[in-house]
């Protein structure tokens, strides 16, 4: 029974961790689509705008499966990313993405924020987003 | 705590509390700071300690700080033999290494402004001049227009963009270091003065990244003062000495690579090599300075190389004083170029980290510039939390020196005393080996 419970645990994890996660826009943001590695300079503050939309970049401050499979796909990890960031903040050299709490937050703020992009479990993409790029 | 002092604190505790009203407009306040214990052996065959009757009464440096050392003991008793040993040693000292309080604003999404204020050695257990406070300073403050990644634009006083480290040097949550690699580290800034082989603080910078199919591409150009013994009395540089350089480098997947270059002038009227040797070469020296740099990373293990090389254009007349000072013994070399390198490998995993250093600098007209400073490095550290890291590191420093005239030799400061003095086992004049080992272990705090 035991090992059961735990293989249905791991079958839960597993299914959780490999949730599709989009990524989304402000509609306003000029941009259609976007590619992997727009992406990882985008994040990795290489880029700072879509076509004529200056963005602002929002993160997930706390692990989750969507944010592990959002830097995974852009090729990414997310701890040398905070290290990438920290520079930039203490240098002054460039603006680290904005930390948000939650999905739902992220959610919210894209929706609120002209150039805003950030990702979401591809199960919950809100009204009001672009979505510029889906990964399984 | 001097006047001086008094204001300076005065000045830092009235900018922060000036600020923080304005934190709701946008203004961030954040910064970080390093706190550490070290344990320093010296064991320097040239040097000595001064020792009457069985008692310490100081250690030999130079001439002048020999007459100071005997002069302010009240242990000596004025006559009778002085002794003098091998100067083996062992300090020990805590430290607050670096404190830095980092004000930022966002205008908008393109202009920015950055102001870092600096304290370093901020306590120190043995007794130094204004040890209590060490030494403030606004390390940068400058405005930033990055209308997008390919052009940025800095004015102001800031760090430029020269080779790898130089960037972060002074940003201590973002290196494994306690003590950096020579030419960075600040507490040694007396011997190995960091604007000897980096271009000073500059005024303007044009910056940006290129993406282009085999990688990208980036760049840096700036402007500002030659070093700041230049600068008059009222902070101005008002001679024509200026720097001018940049760096162009590139990034492809997890690797790094550059190079980069500076061209301005060195004022050594008056270079002081110690043992009360003092060079005049001349007032402004054509002096251009190197940088290669290459990194990258595969996994967990992370490596850095950097090369940065000084090249002085001396005339015949300048090229003669410095020929006639290796002659008399005063200089290792006879060139006044220099050379600095570290290579540096790292082993990250997700709480902790290994490292290893080997550092080399060599600076031809210094007394130690015959076969420069090594240093081999260990070190590590635990993430305690994101913003919390305690490191610790081994050092060993090692290093030949020309002593050119032998200690208590002419002029002879026991005599100018007027005591009746009788120095016993004064070393000779020659090269001597020295070695420095350094263990310390401390704390990195981002907040």
């Amino acid at each position: 029974m035991k090992y059961t419970l735990t293989l249905l645990v791991l079958a839960l994890i597993a299914l959780r961790a490999t949730a599709g996660v989009s990524v989304i826009a402000h509609p306003d943001v000029d941009a259609g689509s976007v590619d992997k590695i727009t992406l990882a300079d985008i994040y990795s503050l290489d880029l700072l705008a879509l076509g004529d939309s200056d963005l602002i970049v929002f993160d997930l401050s706390d692990a989750d499966p969507v944010r592990e499979g959002f830097y995974a796909a852009i090729g990414k990890e997310h701890d040398k990313m905070k290290k990438l960031w920290l520079r930039a903040k203490l240098t002054g050299s460039g603006e680290p993405p904005t930390a948000v709490a939650s999905l739902e937050e992220m959610a919210r703020e894209v929706a609120a924020t002209p150039g805003g992009i950030g990702y979401v479990d591809s199960a919950s993409v809100p009204k009001g987003v672009k979505v510029l790029a889906t990964f399984e | 705590m001097t006047l001086c002092t008094f204001i300076k604190a005065g000045l830092l505790g009235g900018i922060l509390l000036a600020a923080a009203p304005l934190q709701a407009d946008d203004l961030e306040i954040y910064g970080f700071m390093q706190v550490s214990g070290s344990s320093q052996t010296w064991d320097e065959d040239y040097g000595a300690s001064l020792e009457a009757d069985g008692a310490l009464v100081g250690t030999w440096i130079d001439h002048a700080q020999q007459a100071n050392a005997i002069a302010g003991s009240e242990m000596f008793p004025w006559q009778g033999l002085v002794g003098l040993k091998d100067n083996t040693r062992n300090d020990i000292s805590f430290n607050l290494q670096q404190l830095n309080v980092i004000l930022k604003k966002r205008f908008n999404r393109q202009w920015s402004s950055f102001v870092n204020f600096e304290v370093v050695e901020n306590y120190k257990t043995d007794y130094a001049q204004e040890s209590e406070w060490g030494s403030f300073s606004v390390q940068e403050a400058f405005v930033r227009y990055a209308p997008s990644a390919r052009w940025t634009f800095k004015f102001g006083k800031f760090v430029p963009t020269f080779g790898n480290f130089y960037e972060i040097y002074n940003r201590t949550p973002l290196q494994p270091y306690l003590f950096r690699p020579l030419i960075f580290e600040k507490s040694v800034g007396g011997i190995l003065p960091p604007e000897d082989y980096l271009p000073n603080t500059m005024a303007a910078q044009v910056s940006g990244t290129l993406r282009t199919g085999i990688g990208k591409l980036d760049y840096a150009l700036f402007l500002g003062n030659s070093e700041e013994s230049y600068f008059a009395e009222n902070g101005r540089n008002d001679t024509d000495a200026k720097c001018i350089g940049g760096r162009f480098g590139i990034r492809r997947g997890l690797f790094k690579a550059g190079v980069s270059g500076s061209y301005d002038y060195d004022r050594l009227d008056a270079l002081d090599l110690g043992n009360d040797v003092v060079l005049a070469i001349d007032y402004k020296v054509p002096r251009m300075r190197y940088g290669v740099d290459f990194s990258g990373s595969a996994g967990p293990v992370s490596f850095v190389c950097e090369g940065i090389f000084v090249v002085y254009d001396l005339d015949s007349d300048q090229q003669a004083v410095v020929d006639a000072s290796h002659a008399a013994g005063t200089s290792a070399d006879n060139t006044l170029d220099k050379s600095f390198f570290y290579a540096h490998l790292q082993y990250d995993a997700a709480k902790w980290f290994v490292y290893g250093d080997y550092d080399f600098v060599n600076d031809g007209i210094q007394p130690w510039g015959k076969d420069g400073v090594n240093a081999l490095i260990g070190g590590g550290g635990i993430r305690l939390t994101d913003s919390i890291t305690w490191k610790f590191q081994v050092a060993q420093y090692s290093y030949e020196v020309s002593v050119p005239h032998p200690l208590f030799g002419a002029p002879d400061p026991l005599a100018a005393l007027g005591g009746d003095l009788t120095p016993v086992n004064a070393p000779a004049a020659g090269v001597y080996k020295g070695t420095i080992l350094d263990v310390q272990t401390g704390i990195s705090i981002a907040f």
